[in-house]
């Protein structure tokens, strides 16, 4: 998600893969986590500064960093 | 003997279980990455030995942390030996992940789906999965014996049984071919290939290739998407998230999470060190008092007479300097049963999002939160959480900044000198005390960030554990554990130390006893003599406050027993200790509050215990961990002079006139920060373009 402001709480997004800019170990990482192409994301919530995110995948909740987030390709 | 690995993700229930099988206490809570090492023990089941092996939570069989590495190093090593894999059954997809990446490496697993929560999120066919899955799987709660006693038994028989044959057929849909560049490719096990699709490290140095595949997409689609098909044909529909609470709504709350947080925090240092706790610990002090070193005291001065060597020995040593450590076990009992509620409660993780932004501006990260909060119990239990971390970096910058928190050994000093010096304003200065430590740390932290320990990776990740309710068993288990812990650090280090510190301040240099009447010079104060200039910037320049400072790097409560000690306090009373930091002639005494002041400043922020030396020096290195105690020094000399001088200055002039000079100094130091980034801008020539003028 290129531009983190156009994220909406609570709001389901399609995960359609990760950009390049995500290193391996953290895209490795997120694959563990269920993070496949096709599978739904929902942003829950937001940290004071807006830097880290509540996110909901395959039944479980996670909090990640913007970063992160930035490295997803959503639609 | 049969050799049982447990395995399973973060905060899935593997030590719990480990602790059922074997009967230990081993440390356990509701949060990822409790276990940062391995741990063994041996029990034994219908008349087999069976080698139990705990080890850190892993999410896929290629490491990215360093407990992780720990774990996957060990089951590479031990791969011939039997697996026992620990899955949560609310969150069975996630966790069979794993198990496929155990089949893979062709172990034997049995699968015990732990049924943590009381109320499954869904209904799961365990006789349809393990048909699927082609392996035994066993479920239960993983803290209830019985159903424990079934694991044991297939354990048991899986050896006489043995090879099961594991059922993997999504291995069919996975695309090997850009393997086909390689040499010997058909030789691989299936293992390997999947690892070097995967772009394993350690499965490409192992085979020396050097190829990128970046197949690990490909894997792990194909891998999830096995598992999502055999949960639709054994899984009922999921109930709820798992980890999603309706209390997250207050507790998450962008604007009220932090103000809750630091709300708990107050209340639970008021009943720890104040009403409750102290009410406890005043209460302790008498009965020890009344009970027990009165009349032992009574008894040994009529034995022995009351000038005797031994006499001063139990009544300075024992009785003055361990009873005055002793009478605090209800406030170090308070404070870890709070910080074990919080563990339990699965509350810590929202603190780590809620904290994660503002420590990023630092350069830590949510997890160090876990390791910091640790620190207010135990520095050195805490430092070793710091392998959490996902970089180096980040884990030498928390290691190094934990022993900057006030640990329980800490506080007896800010009661004890506290309570002398600034009465009823106390909480104050305990609370104060707190937070220089945090600001310190965080301060620090910042300065590592942008010299030489900056994070490479940004990588935070936390999976969010359900709320659980308190586990009034698992709590007091824990809690046992810390008093029995405080008790024999009591009843060894404190009880050693302060004989050997006895003897120091009572013999001369020609081994002649120093009686109280006396004007003869001991060992420990020569010693202390040499050394107090040092600190007479500080203003605690006796050689009891040097010495006793010297005896606190063996272990914090010593501080306490020793200045009890050499001021000849012979009971347990906190008051008869307090008193004698007020006397002139005492060996520890304070001229002022500021001199107090500066010296519970530095014992806040000096070296740590040896203990804690000793577990950074393993987790950290040789070369950070005395860059550290460099840094620690110094940074506590500096901040208790500084202190100290405000104290002063502030005992001189009077509150209101420090202030106004301190504003000022400060409005003309922003000031000149102010213009000198301005002369800076208008100095750069290419001021529009160049990128590095932020205007």
């Amino acid at each position: 998600m290129d531009k983190l402001s156009k994220i909406k709480m609570n709001k389901s997004y399609l995960l359609n893969g990760f950009t390049n800019s995500l290193p391996l170990k953290l895209k490795r990482r997120l694959l563990d986590l269920g993070f496949t192409r096709g599978e739904k994301v929902v942003f829950c919530n937001k940290s004071l500064l807006g830097k880290t995110y509540l996110v909901q995948i395959r039944g479980v909740m996670l909090s990640l960093r913007d970063q992160i987030v930035k490295g997803l390709i959503l639609e | 003997m049969i050799d049982v690995i447990l395995v399973g993700n973060p905060n899935t229930g593997k030590t719990t279980l480990y602790n059922t099988l074997t009967g230990k206490n081993e440390h356990v809570g509701n949060w990822h990455g409790v276990t940062v090492e391995e741990k063994f023990t041996t029990y034994s089941y219908q008349n087999h030995q069976i080698r139990v092996v705990d080890l850190p939570g892993i999410y896929h069989t290629t490491p990215l942390s360093f407990e992780e590495k720990v774990a996957t190093d060990y089951i590479y090593n031990n791969r011939d030996k039997l697996i026992v894999n620990i899955c949560d059954a609310s969150n069975l997809t996630r966790n069979l992940y794993l198990t496929l990446g155990l089949l893979e490496l062709g172990t034997n697993v049995i699968l015990f789906v732990n049924q943590i929560d009381k109320k499954p999120i869904r209904k799961v066919d365990y006789a349809k999965l393990e048909n699927l899955l082609g392996i035994k799987i066993i479920y239960g709660n993983a803290s209830h014996k019985k159903e424990v006693q079934r694991l044991n038994q297939a354990i048991v028989n899986f050896q006489v049984c043995d090879n099961v044959k594991y059922r993997l057929p999504y291995i069919k849909n996975i695309d090997f071919s850009p393997l086909k560049t390689l040499k010997n490719a058909e030789k691989l096990s299936i293992f390997q290939k999947i690892k070097l699709l995967e772009d394993d490290e350690m499965v490409k140095s192992n085979l020396n290739i050097q190829e990128n595949f970046d197949q690990v997409e490909q894997i792990a689609q194909v891998k999830y998407k096995y598992i999502d098909e055999i949960i639709g044909k054994c899984c009922d529909r999921q109930l709820r998230v798992y980890g999603k609470s309706k209390l997250d709504k207050i507790l998450l709350n962008r604007y009220l999470a932090l103000p809750i947080f630091l709300l708990l925090l107050c209340i639970v240092f008021y009943l720890t060190f104040f009403s409750l706790g102290k009410f406890l610990s005043d209460g302790l002090g008498f009965i020890f008092d009344k009970i027990l070193f009165s009349p032992l005291s009574n008894l040994v001065v009529s034995k022995f007479g009351a000038e005797s060597a031994f006499t001063s020995l139990v009544q300075e040593a024992l009785i003055g300097g361990v009873g005055s450590v002793l009478s605090f076990l209800p406030q170090v009992a308070l404070l870890f049963f709070f910080l074990s509620i919080l563990e339990d409660s699965g509350y810590l993780a929202r603190i780590a999002f809620t904290f994660d932004d503002i420590l990023s501006k630092v350069g830590l990260s949510g997890k160090s939160v876990y390791t910091l909060l640790m620190g207010f119990g135990c520095s050195t239990s805490a430092v070793m959480t710091a392998r959490n971390m996902e970089d180096k970096n980040s884990k030498i910058k928390t290691g190094l900044l934990t022993p900057y928190m006030s640990c329980s050994a800490k506080f007896p000093i800010y009661t004890v000198l506290g309570g002398a010096f600034f009465g009823a304003n106390n909480i104050i200065v305990i609370l104060g005390l707190y937070i220089l430590g945090v600001v310190i740390a965080v301060l620090l932290s910042y300065i590592f960030e942008k010299t030489s320990l900056k994070s490479k990776q940004q990588s935070f990740i936390l999976e969010f554990p359900p709320y659980r309710a308190m586990n009034l068993k698992r709590v007091f288990k824990l809690l046992w554990q810390n008093i029995k812990s405080f008790i024999t650090r009591i009843a060894s280090i404190i009880v050693a130390m302060n004989i050997v510190l006895w003897f120091l301040s009572h013999f001369t240099a020609k081994l002649e006893f120093i009686s109280s009447q006396s004007s003869s010079i001991s060992l420990l104060q020569t010693f202390g003599m040499i050394l107090s200039p040092i600190f007479a910037p500080l203003g605690f320049g006796s050689w009891g406050a040097v010495s006793a400072l010297l005896a606190g790097l063996v272990a914090k409560e010593v501080i306490v027993s020793s200045i009890a000690m050499f001021n000849g306090v012979e009971s347990a009373n906190l008051s008869a200790l307090q008193s004698s930091l007020l006397i002139s002639t005492s060996a520890v005494h304070f001229l002022s509050p500021a001199s107090a002041l500066s010296f519970l400043v530095f014992c806040l922020l000096y070296f740590p215990c040896v203990a804690t030396f000793s577990v950074l020096l393993r987790e950290i290195g040789f070369k950070w961990t005395l860059i550290g105690s460099c840094i620690e020094f110094m940074v506590a000399y500096l901040s208790a002079f500084v202190i100290y001088t405000l104290a002063r200055s502030i005992e001189y002039f009077g509150m209101a006139q420090v202030l106004s000079i301190l504003f000022v100094a400060i409005l003309i130091i922003v000031s000149l920060l102010f213009l000198r980034r301005r002369l800076k801008k208008k100095a750069c020539p290419y001021s529009d373009h160049c990128g590095k003028c932020k205007r």
